[in-house]
């Protein structure tokens, strides 16, 4: 299966006797080493694309091309300069590159990205979808019904963490792999905060998943942070979507997401006491190792600096360290 | 561009790059034009380093240094070695970016920019130019004024054999892989190796191609290396290492510590509550590693008393202490101190074990190919008597491995912080999580390796986990272990059997473990003085009857039996005690053969001498010896246990005799042993007896 002569090599496998997706990669000359050398779906998928599936790898595996991409199964011309382009500002050498044309696959129903983030909860009721898609590393298998689809994976484990859309792209490589499937057409991406990079990137995938049949729509991108505030549920609401969706944690309490929805629903219905406490308690988060987006650090800064907190620091870098968790 | 993320969040301002050049014995003119070239560049806020390996000249370059504000560092150097110039230049280097480069090499006004662009898109990458070569009559002479356009007319292009000239990449990255390989000296290949290094670590090389980035080779005669039969031997020398060796993390014995935008290598991590004493002991034992490029953060899980005094004794600014004011448990308290770290590595540690004083350095030294860690072998001390209990662990780090075998403990691993951070404890298991964690690692494809150590001491007591009740950790790994056996059908599980009764356990030498009982704390040892003799001592020429003597007046001793036809006592050990002089017993047993050698041991207080230690340890846990009241035939005696014995031990009781004691032995021998002790048994003899 692996050929180690060939660049950066990557296939996808179905293997129907294990009910594992995995997508193999042997680096070359200038690739980094992912930080395994199978990423992986538990199930099967049906319906396969060689075009899908090369879009997917190349998102999976954007952080570690450099050089040549060879997508074993091939890929049709129509998506080769999006391909391309997508790692731009490197030059990649595209292999396996077809002029025959093919079949391209379309679907009818939306999907929701469900990162898990506040984002994702307002989204939830911002826009109207037909299923739900997150991934979960700690989940033993996948389990899909009508509504829902929660992908065992640890495609998230290649993801860079630096920001909105580089933490989302392992979850659009495995709602790619799935469309076909799940008849999907168009993804709700819930990403808001994009550093002017990711809104160059945000655009190039937006064109490759184009070339495939997929629209990407995200409806909150560089909108204020505050418009979000309508369409967050009430807090036991948020409670229960944060609790579900972050398996690792025992109280969302303990989530800086779950406090910024708790700070924007409060500055939305003016309760100053609320906003004070959850800017201070973000503040705390931020102390203790979490990360904010640049608009979310200047948002709680704001609101710290209203609550009259004398020193607004929201990040731990030498001690800080005391905590109040 | 958008480089804030590349960015210190710190107080103190930070330059956007640090050009490093490295530097001996160099013209003075083509280091000018190097440093015009830089100064020259788009971007103004660029600090430069030159790093001078011992040059001659030393005031000159200082005085070029000078003219031009870069910061230099001079160092006493014998053979030049580029990457040990390097790495000193980048420990002093302030910014959080790094561009490598020599003296000889010029940039066009816009490729410092270019690359950092580069960089800020992909932090985690290596970034190169290819380098264009001038001809000869564009050297230092002819570059007064640099015509960038003229000199890409009349510029080669150099095939990308090696790095061309220059490495642009992070600090962190540094700090990840500890430096260029300084094994390599003079120069040649230390940058290729650098980059191999960076990609097994999940870096990529990347090739910036915009004509706007642009660097040239200033023309001079070539230099001498490989000419010379020494210089040839170095090529050969820097070629293999970069050929075979397959380790990520080099320099283990060096410190790039100092540098103000230092970043530690490995963030040790000890989560605890209430347990000062124990914390004391352990946080000793890490801060005397032999590799020191760390940090140490201690999660106190909302102990009652306040932790930071007893760690500001050790007055060691990579402590860092987290408080938590309400305990949440051990998989909480571990997140919380795994965010925190910036080490590139984060090595696991419970605050009741002890860390040997080579783990981080083999661990480190461990991790080879794209292994994401390392883990190793543990040893089991109990903590009233200093008994040992050797666990080498398995030799693979899967998940049949994790399900059916006790492949690692948790604080003997070493994990990139980046796998740490996609993987967290589940904090809803308040004690042993890491069952889950780390089958959850292994399951995700990651691979740690066996580093062939034994890594840390733990400590055998009643309350091995921070604020919980006994019944917690077995529940947690029966709930994690019926979630993963239950997602898994009965035909694989069957596989997964087989697969993990077929993986090694590690083999370790015995001599580590007589080596990790010098690290256990003082109270559970005694030190002991091993006697050898040149020429065994027998029973022939009344030497045993001469013996017994001895031992009357020393109350203790352990002999070792040589093995073969020749038989006899080939050693002596002599616990070392106040009341006892040991220069007298070496006088007296000098007058019965030639003394070999005298060693010290620091040994287990279970343990008398160093043969009983290995019986009990290789024997699986019969730690039992038999001991016996004998009477003073002690050469008759003697000429028994020579025979079927490797050692023994005799305490002497006055007027009562002697008490005898019998290391383990095999059913048959032990039978034999016992029936032939019969005659030299007094009315009074103790336990175990035949």
């Amino acid at each position: 299966m692996v050929k180690e002569e060939l660049d950066l090599q990557i296939e996808t496998v179905f293997d129907p006797s294990k009910q594992i997706t995995t997508i193999r990669c042997v680096p070359d000359n200038y690739d980094a080493f992912p930080p395994a050398s199978i990423a992986w779906l538990d199930g099967r998928i049906i319906e396969h694309n060689k075009d899908r599936a090369a879009a997917a790898q190349a998102l999976l595996l954007l952080p570690y091309v450099s050089g040549r991409l060879s997508p074993i199964q091939g890929c049709g011309v129509e998506i080769a300069g999006s391909l391309r382009d997508l790692f731009l500002p490197r030059k990649i050498i595209l292999d396996h590159v077809e002029l025959k044309p093919a079949r391209i696959p379309s679907g009818t129903r939306t999907v929701h990205l469900c990162d898990g983030s506040y984002r994702s909860a307002a989204l939830l009721r911002a826009r109207r979808h037909d299923v739900m898609l997150r991934l979960s590393e700690s989940a033993y298998t996948t389990a899909i019904s009508p509504r829902q689809a929660v992908i065992s994976s640890n495609f998230g484990l290649f993801a860079r963490r630096d920001g909105q859309l580089h933490a989302i792209l392992p979850l659009i490589a495995a709602a790619l792999l799935y469309a076909e499937d799940l008849s999907l057409a168009r993804f709700l991406v819930p990403v808001q905060d994009l550093t002017a990079e990711e809104r160059q990137l945000f655009a190039r995938v937006t064109a490759l998943l184009a070339a495939v049949n997929v629209a990407v729509e995200a409806p909150f991108l560089q909108v204020e942070l505050p418009a979000l505030s309508k369409f967050l549920p009430e807090p036991a609401a948020l409670e229960m979507f944060f609790f579900e969706r972050h398996e690792h944690t025992s109280a969302p309490e303990d989530l800086p997401d779950f406090w910024i929805a708790i700070l924007l629903r409060a500055r939305a219905n003016g309760d100053t006491k609320t906003m004070v406490a959850a800017s201070e308690r973000l503040q705390v988060l931020g102390q203790a190792g979490h990360q904010f987006s640049q608009r979310e650090h200047c948002f709680i800064q704001a609101h710290l600096r209203e609550a009259g907190v004398a020193k607004v620091c929201l990040c731990d870098k030498n001690l800080a360290e005391d905590s109040n968790q | 561009m958008d480089t804030t993320m590349l960015f210190s969040q710190g107080g103190v301002r930070q330059p956007l790059l640090s050009v490093v050049i490295g530097i001996r014995n160099w013209g003075l003119d083509r280091l000018e034009i190097a440093i015009r070239s830089h100064l020259q560049s788009s971007i103004h806020d660029i600090e430069i380093v030159i790093s001078d390996y011992g040059s001659d000249n030393k005031q000159e370059i200082q005085a070029v240094a000078h003219k031009y504000k870069c910061k230099y560092i001079y160092t006493e150097a014998k053979i030049w070695s580029r990457s040990a110039a390097l790495n000193l230049g980048i420990r002093e280097a302030s910014s959080e970016n790094i561009l490598t480069t020599d003296a000889d090499i010029i940039f066009s006004p816009r490729a410092h920019e270019i690359l950092l662009t580069h960089l800020a898109i992909m932090p985690n990458s290596v970034q190169i130019i290819q380098c264009r070569d001038l001809p000869e009559g564009f050297g230092a002479d002819n570059l007064a004024h640099l015509d960038w356009e003229q000199l890409f007319q009349v510029s080669s292009i150099r095939p990308r054999w090696g790095m061309g000239g220059s490495a642009t990449f992070t600090r962190a990255l540094f700090s990840r892989l500890h430096g260029f390989e300084e094994r390599m000296t003079v120069w040649g290949g230390e940058d290729t190796d650098f980059v191999q290094r960076a990609r097994r670590s999940g870096s990529l090389f990347n090739w910036v191609e915009d004509p706007e980035a642009r660097i040239y080779h200033i023309w001079h005669p070539p230099d001498s290396r490989g000419t010379s039969p020494a210089g040839t031997k170095i090529v050969q020398q820097n070629r293999q290492i970069l050929q075979e060796d397959r380790t990520i993390v080099r320099n283990l014995g060096q410190s790039y510590r100092g540098a103000s935008s230092f970043v530690p290598t490995v963030s040790i991590v000890i989560t605890t509550k209430d347990r000062p004493t124990l914390l004391r002991e352990s946080v000793a034992s890490c801060l005397s590693q032999t590799f020191q490029d760390f940090e140490l953060i201690v999660v106190d899980d909302g102990s009652s008393d306040y932790l930071k005094p007893a760690l500001d004794e050790f007055a060691d600014d990579r402590i860092r202490l987290l408080h938590l004011e309400r305990s949440r448990g051990i998989s909480f308290a571990r997140n919380a101190a795994n965010r925190i770290a910036r080490g590139e590595f984060i090595a696991l540690h419970d605050d009741s074990d002890l860390m040997l004083p080579h783990r981080l350095e083999h661990q480190l030294g461990a991790v080879i190919d794209d292994c994401a860690g390392s883990y190793g072998g543990w040893i089991d001390f109990d903590d009233e008597t200093g008994a040992l209990t050797p666990q080498p662990g398995r030799t693979t780090f899967d998940r049949p491995s994790l399900m059916f075998t006790r492949t690692l403990v948790p604080g003997s691993v070493l994990i990139r912080r980046q796998v740490l951070g996609f993987y967290r404890y589940n904090e809803s298991f308040l004690a042993n999580p890491d069952y889950h964690l780390f089958n959850r690692i292994a399951r995700g494809g990651v691979r740690l390796c066996h580093c062939g150590h034994y890594v840390i001491l733990r400590r055998s007591h009643s309350h091995h986990l921070t604020g919980t009740d006994s019944v917690t950790p077995g529940l947690t790994v029966a709930v994690s272990k019926a979630m993963d056996r239950g997602s898994i059908s009965v035909e694989l599980e069957q596989q997964y059997k087989t697969a993990a009764k077929a993986t090694q356990e590690a083999t370790i030498p015995f001599t580590e473990l007589v080596d990790a009982a010098q690290h256990l704390p003082p109270r559970l040892t005694a030190k002991r003085a091993r006697i050898e003799l040149d020429a065994p001592l027998t029973a022939r020429s009344g030497q045993f009857q001469a013996l017994g003597t001895i031992l009357s007046a020393s109350h203790c001793l352990h002999l070792e039996f040589a093995t073969g036809p020749a038989k006899g006592i080939k050693a002596v050990t002599i616990p070392e005690e106040p009341s006892r002089n040991i220069d007298d017993i070496v006088s007296r047993l000098s007058t019965l053969g030639m003394i070999k050698q005298i060693s010290q041991l620091t040994l287990p207080l279970a343990y008398p001498d160093v043969p009983t230690l290995e019986a009990d340890v290789t024997r699986a846990g019969s730690r039992e010896e038999s001991h016996f009241a004998v009477n003073g035939e002690i050469e008759h005696l003697l000429g028994v246990l020579e025979k079927h014995c490797s050692h023994c031990g005799l305490i002497a009781n006055g007027d009562f005799g002697f008490t005898l004691a019998l290391p383990p032995l095999q059913p048959s021998v032990r039978a034999l042993v016992h029936a032939k002790l019969r005659r030299f048994l007094t009315a009074s003899h103790g336990q175990g007896g035949a």
